[in-house]
């Protein structure tokens, strides 16, 4: 397989993946303002930081609420993480590799696109946005509904795997990042604190499945610990961390890169979850943030250069 | 809603496809204008408007460049098919395959033996002024002694509604890929037509080029691929289409190397050979260290690697050097010189600018003429002498006499015309055809081919980089 092929496919990946979480993070995020009544700097602070673009975000908008919020993460070109640049750089690779994606999930993510960028012209009330992120959503999923169907498993499939679990494991950190933050930011008397890990669950699509695995009465570092080291889940971070791993096999075998990959697996596993320290749990999620990066870095120079 | 009403549509002192001198309609076409007339001017508007649906969900998008900044356009295909009696079709495959048989003939012999300028049947110093001769070829006999395995011919109608060869696209001709993808949108917005007639498929182009680029290499388990410039040129959508189509890599010029003359890509695995390499950049650009020495699209080392035998290129550089409208002037010569055959296909009278009596004629004639520059493609540099300013007249006749081994002059031919849709109602519009000829070790001849279709009323640039359409083109044996 050709190295820019390679990594054109990763990046599709990456971004349609992205795409899928910001819209998830996004709806569930308005629905906790709106079901817990947070003020606009407690619900979308967080969310700002972890995705490190607190400093852009000011720069562009001055008041952090949710008309802008959503703005800038929907349709704003200048913004590189928001929705429609995500999609747009997506659709651009698709397009350099249509030769090697399967007719029908080029056309489901170039429909996706067209769709997304009219709709985002036109003037939105908050119902007709949800729907859209929504479509986002379902829109994503129908391209890897696709491709998992009708794509040979060459190496185009692994790649695309790679790109797709690495930024699936990536912003699955980051989830956890944001509501350990907002968690920290309450009082300790705080009552809802265990409905907004829930509503964290519920954005992912994960909370009948938590309620199957823990067979507990719910518990917050039982969530985080769902969260990080189930291995039957496929949105949780051990999970995505063995597909990696399965895909960087199939691809070379490439031991510097899946020695890396166990070692992240081995420090989720061996981690124990304090909720009364919340700062440790944050260092520690960094440290997975940048172990995540650092592998990016070696895939990027391994296959790509 | 009223229907489509054949009464409304005027075709006059042209040949129309679908209507006679006398406006009846023709009768080897009467079944798809009845068709047609079946329609409301309401449902052929919504049948427009589910082919303009599927052509933007299928992203079929061709590249324009409006100074300099490119822009996307969706690909503008007419529903209005123009059709062909298989019978006629067959007849024009057969003189296709025999122009570029001579064609290649003549290509081979300018690099090699030079016959044809000892028999002084074309002067020898016509080839050596040609901007497309390269020097390197000398000497090189590449796979079946063929240079040019991809060829697109441009057909044209005159007033008596005889196919004439316009002129020969030997170097890089595009637009296969929109043939099939017009037949694609047509059977999904026409499925009962297709069941009904027998309308000759066009989906085997694909599998007939790939065999003739594995037909250039003697290695049984090759590597095949295709060359692009990349994502910024016009043709990219075509680029791609063809390697999915054909299940073979597409390259540009940075994920190849060369290393002992043998070429290799670069691949997540490390280096692997390639055997077979269709080129979409021109040959200039090819390989800096033979031509253009500041490509950044090419491949140090590839020519010498081809030139070895280490890698089959289609087409093969050097070929452009038939591509030159003034030796397309000598393709009669050359059918009978090379095969002593007459040709099979009239071809459209062409002044050489270079003779003097020639151009004296041209500069006399020239608001008559059209005149076009001898290597240029896609439709610029032509002077339609009719349409053409007093001062852009002056200005052409300046250029002619500065440098007149560039420059042809023709009769303007009355293109034929289609009904095309125009608003609600359909309107007479030229066209011209372009279908695809292989040659390898067998050659193929597409059935049909890309018709395109100048949009805009009354002008005849067919060009879709100057606002040209397309229509599918149905060889019909009923």
């Amino acid at each position: 397989m050709l190295s820019r092929r390679a990594k054109l496919t990763y990046w599709m990946s990456r971004y349609l993946e992205r795409t899928n979480f910001t819209s998830r993070l996004l709806i569930s995020t308005n629905e906790l303002q709106i079901d817990l009544y947070l003020n606009d700097e407690i619900a979308w602070k967080p969310f700002l930081s972890v995705l490190g673009l607190s400093k852009d975000f000011t720069k562009v908008k001055r008041k952090i609420n949710e008309k802008n919020i959503m703005k800038y993460f929907i349709s704003d070109k200048i913004n590189p993480s928001s929705i429609i640049s995500c999609l747009q750089f997506s659709k651009e690779n698709s397009l350099i590799i249509r030769d090697r994606l399967p007719e029908q999930s080029v056309i489901k993510l170039n429909e996706l696109f067209l769709s997304f960028n009219k709709s985002i012209t036109k003037n939105l009330n908050k119902n007709k946005y949800l729907d859209l992120l929504k479509s986002v959503i379902q829109g994503s999923q129908n391209f890897m509904y696709s491709t998992d169907l009708e794509m040979q498993r060459n190496m185009d499939y692994q790649f695309l795997r790679l790109g797709r679990f690495i930024e699936r494991s990536d912003m699955m950190v980051r989830i956890l990042q944001t509501q350990t933050l907002r968690s920290k930011e309450h009082s300790k008397d705080y009552e809802y604190l265990t409905l907004e890990w829930i509503n964290i669950l519920k954005s992912i699509s994960a909370f009948q499945a938590y309620r199957q695995y823990s067979k507990q009465d719910i518990s917050i570092s039982d969530i985080i610990n769902f969260f990080l080291k189930t291995e039957t889940f496929p949105r949780s971070v051990m999970w995505n961390l063995n597909q990696i791993e399965r895909a960087i096999y199939r691809i070379s075998k490439k031991n510097e890169l899946l020695k890396e990959i166990k070692e992240i697996k081995k420090a989720v596993k061996r981690y124990r979850v304090q909720i009364a320290k919340l700062d440790k749990l944050l260092i520690f999620l960094a440290q997975i943030i940048k172990k995540i990066t650092l592998l990016d870095e070696k895939i990027q120079k391994y296959y790509f250069s | 809603m009223p229907k489509i009403s054949w009464k409304e549509y005027q075709a006059k002192n042209v040949f129309d496809e679908y209507v006679s001198s006398d406006q009846k309609l023709r009768p080897e076409n009467k079944k798809i204008s009845d068709f047609i007339a079946k329609y409301s001017k309401r449902k052929l508007l919504n049948t427009v408007k589910s082919s303009e649906r599927a052509i933007s969900s299928r992203g079929i998008t061709f590249r324009v460049y409006d100074e300099n900044k490119p822009l996307e356009q969706f690909w503008p295909l007419d529903i209005i098919p123009r059709i062909v009696q298989k019978k006629e079709w067959s007849k024009i495959s057969k003189g296709l395959i025999q122009r570029l048989k001579a064609l290649n003939f003549f290509i081979n012999d300018v690099y090699n033996e030079q016959k044809i300028f000892k028999e002084k049947i074309i002067p020898k110093r016509l080839i050596f002024d040609s901007g497309n001769f390269r020097k390197e070829c000398v000497g090189i006999n590449p796979p079946f002694k063929v240079w040019a395995n991809i060829c697109g011919t441009d057909l044209v109608k005159d007033i008596n509604g005889e196919f004439l060869v316009l002129e020969d696209n030997l170097r890089v001709p595009s637009g296969v890929s929109y043939m099939l993808e017009n037949r694609i949108v047509m059977k999904s917005v026409f499925p009962e037509i297709f069941e009904k007639h027998k309308i000759s498929p066009v989906d085997e182009y694909c599998s007939k080029l790939y065999s003739c680029m594995k037909s250039t290499t003697k290695n049984k388990n090759p590597n095949l691929a295709i060359i692009t410039p990349g994502i910024y040129n016009s043709a990219y959508f075509e680029h791609v289409y063809l390697a999915q189509q054909m299940g073979v890599e597409l390259v540009e010029g940075t994920d190849l190397f060369v290393e002992d003359d043998k070429v290799f890509m670069k691949t997540v695995r490390g280096k692997e050979q390639l055997h077979v390499l269709y080129r979409r950049i021109d040959d200039l650009y090819l390989d800096p260290k033979v031509f253009n020495k500041n490509s950044l699209i090419g491949v140090p080392g590839i020519f010498k690697a081809w030139k070895k035998g280490n890698v089959s290129i289609l087409n093969s550089p050097g070929s452009g050097v038939a591509d030159d409208k003034v030796i397309y002037n000598f393709v009669p010569k050359m059918i009978e010189f090379y095969l002593n055959e007459k040709p099979l296909i009239n071809q459209v009278e062409t002044f050489l600018c270079y003779e003097k009596k020639q151009r004296d004629y041209v500069l006399q004639n020239i608001s008559k003429l059209v005149i076009k520059p001898a290597n240029e493609s896609g439709g610029y540099g032509i002077l339609i002498g009719p349409k053409a300013s007093k001062k852009e007249l002056e200005n052409y006749a300046k250029l002619i006499k500065k440098n007149p081994r560039n420059y042809v002059a023709q009769p303007l031919i009355n293109l034929s015309t289609s009904p095309t849709i125009a608003n609600d109602h359909l309107e007479p519009r030229h066209i011209d055809l372009r279908p695809f000829i292989l040659s390898g070790e067998t050659s193929y001849v597409t059935q049909g081919g890309l018709t395109r279709v100048a949009l805009k009323k009354g002008t005849m640039i067919v060009n879709s980089s100057q606002g040209g359409g397309s229509k599918d083109t149905w060889i019909i044996n009923d």
